[in-house]
């Protein structure tokens, strides 16, 4: 797997669909036909990550939205994103 | 009447369906096999196995029809052959293997009626080698369809019923397949097929696929029609296409696209489906090239609250509601010595607060029994 770095972008492969519940995000793989729930910070990354551009742009859109230290909400970022693409609900284009 | 047994008229008044399962049960029931009747109902397609020839019968159902198979069983004269079993088959037990299952685990378009994780799971503990299955394989079909009036079941959600707004009820309608019947002008190409679905070998897993439709004709498209036919024996087929002139009496799917689209003859149409069966979900991905692109899913239209959700949590912990604990009394009770009257007199005693009268308690307890006791 390439190296994850703040410039990587991601996709959301067909066989994964998200939609939101009460402000959590549920994710199904329709692959392993899991499920995945995301608590309401993670589903604004999440939206933010999906969204098409770069994991520098999803930061930017989060940082927005949360007055928390920068670099914490980056660490997030990208620990999310690590924990999603291990779990295929995502892969680097 | 039971609803139940209005639909289990039904299913025997189709005489194309009948007819197809007369006949394939004829060619492949040999004089002499085992058969297993998974989902019996009324324990027709048994009845038809005991009539080819079969020595035994496994007649398998979870549901209370299978008392009313009984006494039809009884009325025909096969009480000595078949044997009836009340429970799901992925829960029974046999007590030999089978030379042949049938079963109408069909529904509307192939799978969402359970037939693949049903097939999968006898084939792999009932079935011997060489075994045979009615059906054998099934076919998914899929064309985009002209259907305004299945449509405008989406749109009725914008419509203020009332005077009120329910607007967002529009994603969960727009994200949902609609039982329909369509007429063979309906549809804006020739059927596609999907995929075939080999029941020797599928298993429940998700499958998917991709066919491209080319519009014979100028029109709209409002969605995505699907539905199937099934080989019930080398000779025999079943279907309930809008093309068939043996199609049987069982309506087909209606996959709706979150707005019309105007076509012309030569517009290609893509069509992307992922099925996972066991959860009975189906994405649809739609694009008319050139002109829109859609994406459905009924897991977007499930009806999902954030409390059973919030349950689901890694996180959450569980504790027993009083009526849980009243059910894990019951099952305690269940020692196999002591009586149903005792349980229930027990029951009355200890949850004063649940129950107000004997007649309540005993409700209660026939409920926890029939569904774990034995």
């Amino acid at each position: 797997m390439a190296e994850l770095t703040i410039n990587s972008r991601v996709v959301v492969p067909e066989s994964v669909i998200a939609r939101e519940v009460g402000g959590e995000t549920v994710i199904l793989d329709l692959d392993s036909g899991t499920y995945f729930g995301l608590n309401p910070t993670a589903t604004d990354m999440w939206r933010a990550i999906a969204a098409g551009g770069s994991l520098g742009d999803a930061l930017a859109i989060v940082e927005r939205e949360y007055e928390v230290d920068p670099a914490v909400l980056r660490d997030d970022l990208l620990r999310l994103t690590e924990q999603m693409l291990r779990r295929r609900l995502i892969s680097l284009a | 009447m039971s609803l139940i047994l209005d639909e289990h008229r039904e299913y025997l008044s189709d005489t194309a369906r009948m007819a197809a399962y007369t006949a394939a049960i004829a060619e492949v029931v040999r004089a002499d096999d085992v058969v297993l009747d998974l989902g019996a109902g009324t324990g027709i397609l048994g009845l038809l196995a005991c009539r080819a020839g079969a020595r035994r019968v496994y007649a398998v159902d979870a549901g209370s029809m299978i008392e009313v198979a009984r006494e039809v069983c009884r009325a025909n004269g096969y009480d000595d052959r078949v044997t009836f079993v009340k429970k799901l088959s992925l829960d029974a037990e046999l007590p030999e293997r089978v030379d042949v299952i049938v079963a109408d685990q069909i529904g509307r378009f192939g799978f969402d009626a359970g037939i693949l994780q049903y097939f999968a799971d006898a084939r792999r503990r009932f079935l011997k080698p060489g075994g045979r299955l009615v059906p054998n394989r099934i076919r998914m079909w899929v064309a985009p369809v002209e259907a305004a009036a299945l449509r405008d079941q989406v749109e009725f959600w914008v419509s203020q019923p009332a005077g009120f707004d329910f607007a967002p009820v529009r994603r969960y309608a727009a994200n949902t397949g609609y039982p329909c019947r369509y007429a063979a002008d309906q549809l804006l190409s020739a059927p596609e097929l999907g995929t075939a679905l080999d029941l020797a070998v599928a298993t429940d897993a998700s499958f998917d696929f991709a066919v491209s439709c080319r519009v014979l004709r100028s029109g709209t498209v409002h969605g995505i029609g699907g539905w199937f036919d099934a080989d019930l024996s080398d000779r025999v087929q079943m279907s309930n296409s809008p093309l068939s002139r043996q199609a049987i009496n069982r309506r087909t799917v209606f996959f709706p696209v979150d707005h019309p689209i105007a076509v012309e003859s030569g517009d290609i149409v893509d069509v992307r489906m992922c099925v996972a069966p066991t959860d009975t979900l189906v994405t649809w991905k739609v694009a008319v090239r050139g002109k829109a692109a859609f994406i459905h899913s009924t897991w977007t239209g499930m009806l999902l609250s954030r409390e059973k959700l919030a349950k689901t949590q890694p996180d959450f912990v569980p504790r027993l509601t009083r009526r849980g604990i009243a059910r894990g009394s019951v099952l305690d009770l269940c020692d196999g010595r002591t009586p149903l009257a005792s349980i229930e007199e027990e029951m009355l005693h200890r949850y004063p607060d649940l129950f107000q009268s004997r007649q309540q308690a005993a409700v209660f307890v026939t409920e926890v029994v029939s569904a774990y006791g034995e």
